[in-house]
């Protein structure tokens, strides 16, 4: 009996001390979330502001598994301030609600318009471009001792020669799906939603079995015959490494491995049957303000001055040796370094739609690469299919 | 002799099978060039750089992980075997009401995959988090007590079986001679459950030590909270910059310890899995 | 012996007492925090472990407390409310509530007014309620107190200013430190101070207020937002939307309930049912092929090396548990790389360009390769096991009753070893209808299957399609359609593991 009371003594005791203690509000504290791998680069960058105005910045990585349970924690107010996400996923997170407007804390001189549109969606933007990236092509030099191609016909000619003759087994090593096949897709007049100066027009139709892209789909067959792509569609990059390939498509996170293998490159864009390069995407990886976030007004202020700072954008893309997104960065970039190639290329590539549309893109689309490598079905069939696959799930 | 022989040739048959990736993890984790899927056999041998790019990197600390491992998988699979051992034991000797339901209800609970609840369990210990800051994300006491709500499952029903076995007329006996119950459980009843105690917390040891999903949630991804089946992954995340050196070389160091154990153990192994089972 | 009990008791005492107080501690702090289920379930908690271990009451309480206790927190209640989300339309824009949701809509449709430059403003306490205002001189007016509520127009007797024009002191008011506005950031940001019907001042920042006009308007009674502009009214659909007549739907929509309709979208919804049935298909003939081939893997391995004069017996087991070793997290993703078509290590031995991970069936094949090489070790360690555990001198009436080789081992001591481990094969079959790990690692859930939007690929079992529909579907992740399919899932694994086990009842009869 005498415990008992004892018990219900502490018990009271307890809540009474609770009572007493305010859990602390977080006043200079930011939460941000980016990408595995940066964490560094981004506490470097920033670690004068923060010093400068006393705020504690929570530089974590993101679980890199789709939008990391955002959309469940931001409103339940647990989420982080400020966020990483690459452009194309704009249009489903001011689909899901948990990003705000950053219009008036953009300073859109700052960045080429294609990153500009690419972080916005209906009118209004929602995040602050920091990086652009973009996969090119890269030359074999022992193989290939000219250098990069100067157009679709030299490629073309150069690999069937080094394919048929034996010394090489792929002409160009890539994956096969819609993301590294972009830039030949559209050479042959292929393109996923309509677009007019970079910005897209509508999701009502793709052109995924465009008139030109059918008029043109045996040749991609043609090339897949001949070796070009690999019907195994799978990565190999030791063929590129040990010279059985003459070309690969690679993005900036293949440089390290390639420098490691010992041999000699050369970056370039990929070319055109049409002339000229061909457009693949480009990604703007952002920095995005969460709806639910306590501290907005924090957030902005770090936005604005350090996120769309030159020296920011600089820093944090040399680490990962992607191409800064801020145009005075931009141009500190040594035009004839790896990092400047990618860029030289990248400006004339293609923001990736960020329509929440882009989801069902993939699947379809996709789908319909690995079909066609694996010989289930020609290249024309294949993308068909999965043009009108997609007008239904789209409800076109 | 030719009974034997062919016998030998089975088993080295079998054990290319079960040492098939092994092998190649040896050899990727020596060589230089970390690609698995092109590894020849004898690895292009250039030096140790696999092992320091573990050791050196202080983005990914891999002794970091490795301690955070045994901790977590230690303290948790002791944390199951207890509670596992206390529930068996009365599920075992207390004829109580409702027996049965429990015991059934505790295999059927335990076969709702967690995969879609660890959004959950991730709000409840941020939640928790709030309060007391031990009990947050990011450390391993909350990651510790949800592996603790795992315990009660199969490994419960392996120990009832077995404490089945031990003659209900020695807890009778020492309770003739004055032992309170908790006596009797901790000083009669756990040293003869021994074996099958060894096998219980091995097994909970190691798929602790495997588990992935509910770790990253709740630990994050931030590198020195890590375990070694977190951390390693990290290496060879995305499909299109795959470091297969330190994945390796990571792997194989990982392998070293849970095997020493098991040749250590084997014994307890083979007759602690089926002696709830056997009717002596 | 009395002093060891007495410290015995008193540490149980103590160390309950302490871990009571911390977990009603948590409980009231959850509960002040809003999470209800969980401050209620500490604080109950807390309750019954004094009761459970202070007082006399039944002693298998005592045993099962904690492990009950963390199952129900940790397994029961995630799954339940994981559960209860099959019963909403949880999915990619549907995930905030429908007050959050609307606030958003309208939070979204402000624009700020042009040509209004952005207003100074204070914060000040109310002496009379304490509640939050801004100060600040707007054109007109003049110098106004607001907040979300109302609007007061203040004299300028009543306020007293300093040598930079800041005010210093404001009579009903209390003015609130530069330095401390941060502390009160959450409140300061969701300041939205009404002037006229559509017009709001909104801070800007800690100094500013900005002039917005809203484009959107709700009202709570007729649950209708109304475009300003246009004039354009929206209600509820049945889906957690704003929908106007002509079918524009307003983003970001809530999470709504949607009673069983996940549930039967699975069986009427064509491009869910027709990827589910392979998938369910493949889920049972993977796990029996699974527990029958390793099972009689094992099961002749440990036949074949219980024999007596094998001396190198230890070496070979333990050469055979090595799969088991390794973790599986890391060996799966080896053999995945080990598969690879061109240039994969097993291509290579094999001379072959067999398409391992890409085809269909032979992506299956290799799945089953991949069990068996991990489940293996463990069926051969129980038939070990198992048959070590067959008593002597049953083997030995046997043999003195003249029979053979085969027919002891067929008619003795198979059946003594499958009775022995029955038990822990049901266990096992259970295990593999829900192998998550193998499937997901090697192949991603296998190609993909042509007729399936691209979400259920040839080896994808039934937990795997589940969780691609959780985070990697079509038009984002659909929780509440993921959700009902673990349900389902559950339903299906727990009763054919009922079954089983009843089953095994009966064969051995009473327990």
């Amino acid at each position: 009996m005498r415990k008992s009371r004892l018990g219900v003594g502490l018990l009271s005791a307890a809540l009474l001390a609770f009572g007493s203690i305010a859990p602390a509000q977080a006043a200079g504290t930011l939460t941000i979330w980016v990408n595995s791998g940066d964490e560094a680069a981004y506490k470097s960058a920033s670690a004068d502001w923060a010093a400068k105005n006393g705020v504690t910045l929570n530089i974590l990585a993101k679980c890199g598994l789709g939008d990391c349970g955002l959309s469940k924690l931001g409103p339940a107010g647990a989420g982080p301030d400020l966020f990483m996400a690459t452009h194309d996923n704009t249009g489903s997170l001011v689909k899901s609600g948990v990003v705000t407007s950053l219009s008036n804390v953009i300073d859109k001189s700052a960045y080429p318009s294609a990153a500009v549109d690419g972080v916005s969606f209906n009118y209004v933007t929602w995040g602050i471009p920091i990086a652009i990236s973009n996969i090119a092509l890269a030359t074999n030099l022992a193989l290939v001792p000219s250098g990069a191609p100067k157009d679709w016909a030299a490629l073309e000619s150069t690999a069937t020669n080094l394919v048929s003759s034996g010394k090489a087994n792929v002409g160009i090593v890539t994956h096969i799906d819609g993301y590294f096949m972009q830039p030949f897709f559209q050479s042959i007049g292929g393109y996923v939603f309509p677009s007019k100066n970079g910005k897209y027009t509508s999701v009502r139709s793709n052109g995924i079995y465009s008139k030109e892209l059918a008029k043109n789909a045996a040749l991609m067959d043609k090339w897949l015959a001949a070796k070009l792509f690999d019907k195994s569609n799978t990565y190999d990059a030791s063929n590129f490494t040990n010279g059985k390939a003459p070309y690969a498509v690679v993005g900036p996170w293949s440089i390290d491995g390639l420098n490691k293998a010992d041999m000699k490159y050369e970056i370039s864009g990929i070319p055109s049957l049409k002339g000229g390069s061909a457009k693949s995407f480009s990604g703007v990886s952002a920095m995005y303000l969460n709806r639910f976030s306590k501290n907005k007004f924090l957030a902005k202020q770090f936005l604005t001055e350090v996120v769309q700072t030159k020296n920011f954008s600089k820093s944090v893309t040399t680490a990962n040796m992607s191409f800064p997104a801020h145009l005075d960065a931009a141009a500190t970039v040594d035009k004839n370094s790896v990092a400047g190639k990618f860029g030289a290329y990248g400006a004339i590539c293609l923001p990736m739609p960020n329509v929440a549309e882009m989801n069902s893109v993939w699947t379809y689309w996709n789908g319909a690469f690995a079909d066609w490598a694996s010989g289930k079905s020609k290249f024309g069939d294949a993308m068909k299919t999965a043009s009108k696959n997609l007008n239904t799930a789209l409800g076109n | 002799m030719r009974k034997v022989l062919w016998r030998h040739i089975v088993g080295i048959l079998i054990s290319i099978f079960a040492l098939f990736p092994l092998v190649w993890m040896v050899s990727a984790a020596f060589d230089v060039t970390s690609q698995l899927s092109t590894q020849k056999l004898i690895p292009n041998f250039k030096g140790l750089d696999n092992f320091d790019a573990l050791f050196s990197n202080s983005e990914k600390p891999y002794l970091t992980w490795v301690r955070n491992s045994l901790v977590i998988a230690t303290a948790a699979a002791l944390l199951q075997t207890v509670i596992g051992a206390l529930a068996a034991y009365s599920l075992s000797r207390h004829k109580f009401k409702g027996r049965r339901i429990t015991l059934t209800t505790i295999l059927i609970v335990q076969m709702f995959p967690q995969l879609l609840a660890a959004t959950t369990l991730f709000l409840i210990i941020n939640s928790l988090g709030r309060t007391f800051t031990f009990l947050g994300l990011g450390h391993q006491l909350p990651l510790i007590l949800i592996f603790g709500g795992a315990a009660l499952g199969v490994n419960t029903w392996m120990l009832k079986s077995f404490f089945d076995t031990i003659p209900s007329e020695i807890d009778e006996a020492a309770k003739i001679d004055g032992a309170s119950h908790a006596l009797i459980f901790t000083r009669i009843i756990i040293p003869l459950a021994t074996p099958i105690l060894v096998v219980i917390f091995l097994l909970s040891f190691i798929g602790i030590l495997n588990e992935y999903l509910i770790t990253s949630v709740i630990l994050g991804l931030d590198g020195p909270s890590m375990t070694i089946a977190v951390g390693l992954q990290q290496f060879i995340y995305g499909s299109y910059a795959k470091n297969w050196g330190p994945f390796t070389a990571g792997a194989l160091l990982a392998t070293i310890p849970v095997l020493t154990l098991f040749i250590f153990l084997q014994k307890y192994l083979i007759t602690g899995l089926v002696s709830g089972s056997t009717k002596g | 012996m009395r002093s060891i009990l007495f410290s015995g008791r008193s540490l149980q005492i103590a160390f309950t007492g302490v871990v009571a107080i911390l977990m009603a501690f948590a409980g009231v702090a959850l509960l002040f925090d809003k999470s209800w289920f969980l401050g209620i379930f500490l604080i109950v908690a807390a309750a019954l472990t004094l009761r459970t271990y202070w007082t006399k009451s039944k002693i298998h309480a005592k045993y099962l407390f904690p492990g009950v206790a963390l199952l129900i927190l940790f397994h029961i209640y995630p799954a339940i409310y994981s559960g209860q989300v099959a019963f909403t339309n949880d999915s990619n824009g549907h995930q905030l509530s429908k007050a959050q949701a609307i606030a958003a809509i309208l939070e979204d449709s402000r624009i700020p007014v042009e040509g209004q430059e952005p207003v100074r403003y204070q914060l000040a306490t109310r002496i009379s309620d304490g509640k939050l205002f801004a100060l600040f001189r707007y054109p007109g007016p003049g110098l106004a107190a607001g907040n979300n509520e109302q609007v007061l127009l203040v004299d300028n007797s009543e306020v007293s200013l300093d040598a930079n024009g800041f005010l210093n002191s404001a009579r009903n008011f209390t003015l609130l430190p530069s330095n401390q506005y941060s502390i009160k950031s959450d409140e300061i940001q969701a300041l939205r101070i009404p002037l006229g019907s559509s017009q709001a001042l909104v801070p800007e920042d800690y100094e500013y207020l900005t002039l917005f006009e809203s484009g959107r308007s709700y009202s709570e009674p007729r649950d209708e937002i109304t475009d300003i502009a246009t004039g354009e009214t929206y209600h509820s659909n049945d889906n957690g939307q704003m929908v106007s007549a002509s079918g524009e739907v307003l983003y970001p929509g809530w999470k709504a309930n949607v009673g069983f309709r996940n549930f039967t979208s699975i069986f009427t919804n064509e491009e869910i049912r027709r990827p589910l049935l392979v998938v369910v298909v493949w889920t049972f003939i993977n796990a029996i092929l699974v527990v029958v081939f390793s099972f009689l893997m094992g099961l002749i391995l440990a036949l074949i090396f219980n024999f007596p004069a094998l001396r190198s017996k230890r070496l070979y087991r333990t050469i055979f548990i090595t799969p088991l070793a390794i973790p599986s997290v890391l060996s799966i993703l080896v053999w995945a790389g080990l598969f690879q078509t061109s240039n994969g290590v097993i291509n290579r031995l094999f001379h072959s360009e067999i398409p391992w991970l890409t085809d269909a069936t032979w992506a299956r094949i290799a799945i089953l390769v991949v069990e068996l090489w991990i489940s293996f070790p463990y069926m051969f360690l129980i038939s070990t096991g198992a048959i070590q555990s067959i008593p002597g001198e049953i083997l030995e009436a046997a043999s003195i009753d003249g029979a053979s080789n085969f027919k002891s081992f067929t008619q003795i001591k198979l059946p003594l070893v499958i009775r022995t481990v029955a038990p822990l094969l049901v266990a096992s079959g259970a295990m593999a209808l829900n192998n998550f790990g193998i499937i997901y690692l090697l192949t991603g859930g296998g190609p993909t299957l042509a007729n399936s939007n691209g979400n259920a690929g040839a080896t994808d079992i039934l937990i795997s399609y589940t969780y691609k529909l959780a985070f990697n579907a079509q038009e984002g992740s659909n929780y509440g359609l993921a959700s009902a399919l673990s349900i389902l899932n559950f339903l299906m694994v727990g009763l054919i593991s009922i079954y089983g086990l009843r089953r095994i009842k009966t064969m051995e009869g009473i327990n």
